[in-house]
């Protein structure tokens, strides 16, 4: 008796696939189709059929973040470089964050309003995952430049006189 | 939904589901579809097609018992609303108006 194809299973679960056409394929795995038959029609839920709470959310969390930092976190980025104050950029790149998280999770319940409680509450769940991945990362980066810094030979105290002097001495010979 | 007309794979699931009756899920419609409409068809693009007509208000859905045929999963069966009823008896108006009156196909329909 043939079977659905265990990472074939676990791929459609981990996509938010309903359970119900998971179970379809299972029970016609089990009828007796071959693996080939199983991976195409994997390949028809993906790309054919309807979009997973997952991949919406996701979807828009996306291109939330790529047209926030096109429009905010760009221009707040160069301006802090120049002027030294980075307290605007985080907050707004907090904010922004949270914001297209808010809006990724309305997406999601805005399409399976069917299981609303269901979707928010792993949407929150990956809100949470997700500011303590970001916490963790900008940290270690934060440590790793502290560290780069340090390790770094001290950059000569007035760099023009340095790379003038050679040139001083070429004229002067 | 303001449109009135099906896609002639609509169609064919909603007629489906209707000769189904109480046993229409995923595994039996598309073996209609393919034995008796001679089509065959992904179950992806066959759920993407229930999900926009439950979403247009053509069909209705409910989960059943978990199975272990099924690995533990339930079914999800699919019925016809009124509204569905009424949207494949104008597109079935409108085909046989557009069949008639064609030589070509003179005696292809009742």
């Amino acid at each position: 008796m043939n079977r659905l194809p265990r990472l074939a299973g676990a791929v459609l679960h981990a996509l938010g696939i309903d359970p119900a056409v998971i179970g379809d394929l299972e029970e016609t795995s089990r009828a007796g189709r071959s693996r080939f038959w199983c991976w195409r029609q994997v390949a028809g839920i993906l790309f054919l059929g309807p979009m997973p709470p997952f991949v919406i959310g996701w979807s828009m969390l996306l291109i939330t973040f790529a047209l926030f930092q096109m429009a905010v976190a760009g221009p707040l980025w160069i301006t802090a470089r120049q002027t030294g104050q980075w307290t605007p950029a985080l907050v707004a790149l907090l904010v922004g964050g949270y914001a297209a998280f808010a809006l990724a999770a309305w997406f999601v319940t805005r399409f399976h309003r069917r299981a609303t409680a269901a979707a928010l509450i792993s949407r929150t769940a990956r809100v949470v995952l997700m500011t303590v991945l970001v916490v963790i990362i900008v940290e270690l980066c934060g440590a790793a430049w502290v560290l780069l810094a340090a390790a770094a030979p001290a950059p000569p105290q007035d760099v023009e006189s340095v790379w003038r002097a050679p040139v001083a001495t070429t004229l002067r010979g | 939904m303001n449109r009135q007309f099906l896609t002639d794979f609509e169609l064919m699931i909603l007629l489906a589901i209707l000769r189904l009756g109480d046993e229409a899920y995923g595994v039996p419609i598309a073996k209609e579809i393919e034995e008796i409409g001679g089509r065959t068809a992904l179950l992806g693009a066959i759920y993407a097609a229930l999900e926009r007509l439950e979403h247009n208000g053509l069909v209705t859905s409910s989960y059943g018992d978990p199975t272990a045929a099924r690995g533990g999963r339930a079914k999800r069966y699919f019925a016809v609303t009124r509204k569905g009823l009424k949207a494949v008896k104008a597109t079935q108006r409108a085909f046989t108006a557009l069949w008639s009156g064609i030589p070509a196909l003179k005696g292809g329909t009742t």
